[in-house]
């Protein structure tokens, strides 16, 4: 059997089990769409809460841009992981115990005015639809490959399929679909970082085997790494950071809480039955994203180690001289799986001195040594450009490993890429529907017509996400990561405040969400265009690229952030404080006594 | 019942004040902050600074 039948096979099977999972819990009333009811218990939920976690970017992304980026990709690592500590132990109890649906809900109820509700609104919206942009990129690159086609056509089929996904099930069906995702996507991730470590290092066990020596060589495979991308002009692997120390600070601060004001993973803490029960699901999701994030820069090293071995066998398995001319590899004798991926256009090789063999090399590099000695060997510029987003699904043809591993990764991917674009569609269609329409617009709207308003407004945000997906504002880890910025400057101090801060008012509330949100959005557009659209760049106006210290477009929501708090804080000293039931409330959250199933407005 | 309940919720953020302080060296301080210190340290083949980055972290998180 060859390959591309193997992954139709499996990825096929895949789908069949989901999408029987999908109709086996099909959705009946719109508590149910939303919250599942409340009864789903802490270990399902933890493992739903996993395969949110693990979106396109995480599975597809997150590995590759580590893999490019070295240790200032660890700030994916960090970021993402540490998110989760502030999120499970600041925010989602009290959340849960509040026991509305949705984060505008609460803002909604917290700061008593729609006012309020509706901005939180605009920012979920916001931050939302930057995070499906950066998950359809990943659909993209996941699709074109299953399908051999370019990364265009692919991300126009992932749109329909997300769309169909999430319309069908709502939350129950994606809960149990989810749980079924994590494990073929976990599998998916460590059976062949296993295989490869062993292949590397002969250690079984990737997050050893990193540290470990590799085979027949009396040198660990990180410092043999250093070596040869040094030798190739790239910043050495294990102590690049990025951008600067300031700026993989803020960075992975914006991230992290980020992380904690995203709306669709908080949601999940609103499926369980109790405040008990979400504090053990946040203890079991955490083992389970574990898995995968522990895994991830053992797949990001060892991916690279993979890639630089097939341009330039000798160097990494032996110590040949990477300047030789048969050091690298000649461009008509290069393996199948560079043939398959150059289809999808996301590998490309462009002969550029016409000797045949392929250069890969950072000809961007600073060092005059390192120019020199190019210069010496007759390169002519970097010739193979790689993608990033495609690392962790090419990684396992990388390492020609059996074809039912290929197909496993790409049913990953696929699932991955599938499970958050389909959450993050709930908790825009929750926020449109309940939030806008039925809590501010027309408060008598019937069960139904608010379903449907529900699934237009997913159908509306699949094709912006789509649209803009085709042109992305970054490769997909990069994309999330300013949606995460954009929630980190806008919905998390509004959500800390509420809960933290007794005396905080709507007037502050307001004032910081907006203030935050206005100064993340004006620094990011600056960067990469009005709502993301190529051309519309306006750099100058704030004085050239990172202008604000070198801190990158992605990193700047910790500053937002920080402007949020400091304009709410200034406002809240201007105004009345809160009325006496609302501090009332405000005490009545932070203690776990008589929590109760969520009651929504319904 | 009032008492109790503000004692509670003081011993609450004490409880958080400590947990965050950890995060915040493990994560900031090992990871970024010192890394170029802790590089020159090697732990098994990884330079300590970068194993904080890329793997401790987890390690940590999985309390």
């Amino acid at each position: 059997m060859d390959l591309q039948t193997t992954i139709y096979l499996v990825v096929g099977a895949t789908f069949a089990l989901y999408i029987g999972i999908a109709i086996w819990a099909r959705a009946g009333s719109t508590s149910e769409f939303y919250a599942a009811g409340g009864q789903v218990g802490p270990v399902m939920n933890g493992m739903a809460i996993g395969a949110d976690w693990m979106s396109a970017a995480s599975f597809i992304s997150m590995a590759g841009l580590i893999s490019n980026m070295g240790y200032g990709g660890g700030l994916f690592l960090m970021g993402w992981t540490g998110g989760y500590v502030l999120l499970a132990m600041l925010l989602a109890p009290y959340l849960r115990k509040f026991g509305k649906f949705t984060v505008p809900q609460f803002i909604g109820d917290r700061f008593y005015s729609k006012s309020a509700s509706t901005v939180a609104v605009a920012c979920l919206l916001v931050a939302s639809l930057t995070y499906i942009i950066g998950q359809m990129t990943g659909v993209g690159v996941a699709f074109s490959r299953f399908l051999g086609v370019t990364s265009e056509t692919g991300i126009y089929v992932g749109m329909g399929i997300v769309f169909l996904y999430a319309v069908f099930g709502g939350m129950k069906g994606i809960t149990y679909t989810q749980v079924a995702q994590y494990c073929v996507l976990i599998s998916a991730y460590i059976i062949p970082a296993i295989f490869i470590s062993i292949q590397l290092t002969g250690n079984p066990i990737p997050q050893l085997g990193l540290g470990s020596n590799i085979v027949g060589q009396d040198v660990s495979l990180l410092h043999k790494l250093d070596l040869v991308v040094t030798d190739l002009g790239f910043a050495n692997y294990t102590t690049s950071d990025a951008g600067g120390m300031l700026n993989m600070f803020v960075y992975t601060m914006s991230l992290m809480i980020g992380t904690a004001g995203l709306p669709h993973v908080i949601m999940r803490f609103f499926t369980v039955p109790t405040v008990a029960a979400a504090r053990s699901s946040a203890g079991w999701a955490l083992i389970f994203i574990g898995l995968l994030y522990t895994t991830a820069p053992a797949v990001a090293a060892m991916a690279k180690t993979n890639l630089l071995r097939t341009i330039t066998p000798g160097v990494v398995m032996g110590n040949a001289d990477p300047y030789a001319a048969d050091s690298q590899l000649v461009y008509a004798d290069r393996p199948d799986w560079m043939k398959r991926w150059e289809k999808t256009g996301l590998l490309k090789f462009e002969d550029k001195n016409g000797d045949g063999r392929i250069q890969y090399y950072n000809d961007k590099s600073k060092s005059d040594a390192f120019k020199a000695k190019a210069e010496a060997a007759g390169w002519k510029g970097n010739e193979l450009t790689v993608n990033a987003d495609i690392i962790v699904l090419a990684n396992p043809e990388i390492a020609l490993l059996p074809d039912w591993v290929i197909a496993l990764v790409a049913a990953g991917g696929l699932a991955a890429a599938l499970s958050t674009a389909a959450g993050l569609l709930m908790a825009i269609s929750a926020a449109v529907s309940h939030d806008l329409i039925k809590n501010v617009f027309v408060p008598d709207i019937s069960e139904k017509n608010e379903l449907l308003a529900g699934k237009i407004s997913m159908a509306v945000a699949i094709v912006i996400a789509g649209y803009l997906g085709l042109n992305p504002p970054g490769f997909a880890a990069g994309t999330v990561a300013l949606a995460f910025g954009i929630a980190a400057s806008s919905l998390f101090p509004a959500i800390m405040m509420g809960i933290f801060s007794k005396k905080m008012n709507k007037e502050g509330a307001i004032c910081g969400m907006l203030a935050g949100l206005f100064i993340t959005l004006f620094y990011v557009f600056a960067a990469k265009g009005i709502f993301f659209i190529k051309g519309t760049e306006y750099l100058d106006l704030i004085g050239g690229p990172n202008s604000f210290f070198g801190i990158t477009p992605e990193a700047f929501g910790a500053i937002g952030a920080l402007v949020n708090f400091g304009v709410a804080f200034l406002v809240d000293k201007m105004t009345p404080e809160p009325p006496a039931h609302i501090q009332a409330m405000v005490e009545a959250v932070r203690i776990p006594r008589g929590s109760k199933a969520v009651s929504g407005s319904h | 019942m009032e008492d109790s309940a503000k004692a509670y919720w003081s011993a609450t953020l004490g409880l958080l004040g400590k947990i965050l302080v950890v995060w915040f060296l493990v994560s900031f301080g090992a990871g970024i902050l010192f890394a170029p210190a802790l590089n020159s340290i090697h732990l098994g083949g990884y330079p300590l600074g970068f194993w904080f980055a890329h793997r401790g972290r987890c390690t940590y998180s999985s309390r």
